[in-house]
């Protein structure tokens, strides 16, 4: 088996985020009945069967051999919608009541078409019960109740995609767990955070604003303050890097035992083959440059805090899902 | 149907009878969409094929059929291209595609 890749540092004591009040976070919302209606009704005649018929109704589609002087009624084996128009609205309306296999000779858009029903197929689709919802076979799904809550996560999913409130509730439980947990960190890492921390530091302070002039600083703050709608004040990067970067190895000791309990923790040759996969990115480097440039240190820190993220992004959207789904 | 074409079997799939072909990539929004949209059609016109192609999968068939921007939409009867339209339409669109190709 191959050897896991660990971390030093571990979390003494994990506090307990499910405790924490959402509700600031989470958006109004009233599920959007007519897509909720279409969504169902797709779902069932999805899961519908298809039966064969022996004379046209109308909604079948209807497999016919036809021939006019009219080219558009000379078809060999199309299939027409009875009654949907795409065709010929005339057409389809005086198929109904032919039978399979029978000869039929019609005047439709005024022209003379002669021909046969070759197959008549009938969609059939379930009612909408909860023994037939049942059958869908959608996990957790059994009951109509089940599949309109079902629909509106869809839609709620959907919303939360588009909108930044999902995200801010994770950012909000990470930064709790991060602050309330009790971490012993262990002193190696630390320093490794410590030196990612300054390097980004660094990156950050080369991006600052800088101003030529005072005009310039004064009409820049007036802008921001009119966009945000507060005043701009410089940020210490350093103090935020530094806290930043901590935060997550303390996350990633909390993921590292979690991928413990999974039977998930990371692997030197998933490591390298993280590499190999973004290589093609970086065509100037060898795999050994590569390995430098994203060090084994910062994936562990990476693969293990994205346990903990992602933890609580499902965590969020169930929560969400509760509060804002009526038919949950 | 709904089949997700490779070089190798494209030709095939789109060979007989009438096929809405979807140039998509997995990071295009619009080309979820547009997928949506389909499975949609699907299932009322069931008699239509539906070609799937991954341009990033397959950029060959990318650049054989000149495809700069993804969603693409190739109209095809009987393997012979009718019409290539370039973003996303809507169901609407589609059905008059069917109407103006499949009982042209």
């Amino acid at each position: 088996m191959a050897e896991t890749l660990s971390l030093r540092s571990k979390a003494v004591k994990v506090f307990d985020y499910k405790n924490l009040d959402l509700s600031e976070y989470i958006p109004e919302f009233a599920p959007d009945e007519e897509a909720l209606k279409k969504d169902m009704d797709r779902m069932l005649k999805a899961f519908g069967m298809k039966i064969e018929g022996e004379s046209v109704e109308a909604g079948d589609m209807a497999v016919i051999t036809c021939t006019s002087e009219t080219p558009k009624f000379n078809k060999k084996g199309i299939t027409v919608i009875v009654g949907k128009g795409y065709f010929s609205k005339e057409l389809e309306e005086k198929l109904i009541g032919v039978k399979k296999g029978e000869n039929f000779s019609l005047e439709a858009d005024g022209a003379l078409v002669n021909g046969t029903v070759d197959r008549i197929v009938r969609p059939v689709v379930p009612e909408m019960t909860d023994e037939s919802i049942a059958k869908l076979g959608i996990e957790g799904v059994s009951s109509v109740k089940d599949l309109k809550a079902f629909c509106v996560d869809k839609q709620i999913e959907k919303l939360l995609d588009d909108i930044e409130e999902a995200d801010m509730a994770s950012a909000y439980l990470w930064q709790k767990l991060s602050e309330e947990s009790v971490f012993e960190l262990d002193e190696e890492e630390l320093k490794k955070a410590d030196e990612e921390a300054a390097i980004k530091e660094k990156e950050l302070e080369a991006q600052k604003v800088v101003f030529e002039t005072e005009e310039e600083r004064i009409k820049f703050e007036k802008e921001y303050e009119e966009e945000y709608g507060e005043p701009y004040s410089e940020v210490d990067f350093g103090e935020f890097t530094k806290n930043m970067y901590r935060m997550e190895l303390q996350l990633a000791a909390l993921g590292y035992e979690e991928a413990l309990k999974q039977g998930t923790a990371a692997t030197y040759e998933e490591y390298e083959n993280y590499i190999d996969s973004i290589k093609n990115y970086y065509p100037n480097l060898t795999m050994e440059e590569m390995k430098v440039q994203f060090p084994v240190e910062k994936y562990i820190k990476e693969r293990y805090n994205d346990i903990i993220c992602k933890e609580l992004d499902d965590y969020v959207l169930s929560e969400f899902k509760k509060k804002m789904n009526p038919y949950r | 149907m709904i089949s997700v074409a490779t070089n190798e079997t494209y030709d095939e799939l789109v060979n007989e009878g009438f096929s809405i072909v979807d140039f998509y990539s997995t990071t295009c929004v619009p080309c979820k969409m547009f997928s949506k949209i389909l499975e949609d059609l699907t299932l009322d016109f069931p008699f239509v094929n539906i070609v799937k192609v991954n341009v990033s999968d397959h950029p060959a068939l990318g650049l054989r059929h000149e495809i700069e921007a993804v969603p693409t939409v190739l109209f095809v009867k009987d393997g012979e291209e009718k019409e290539k339209v370039v973003g996303l339409m809507d169901e609407e669109e589609v059905i008059e595609k069917i109407q103006q190709y499949y009982y042209e």
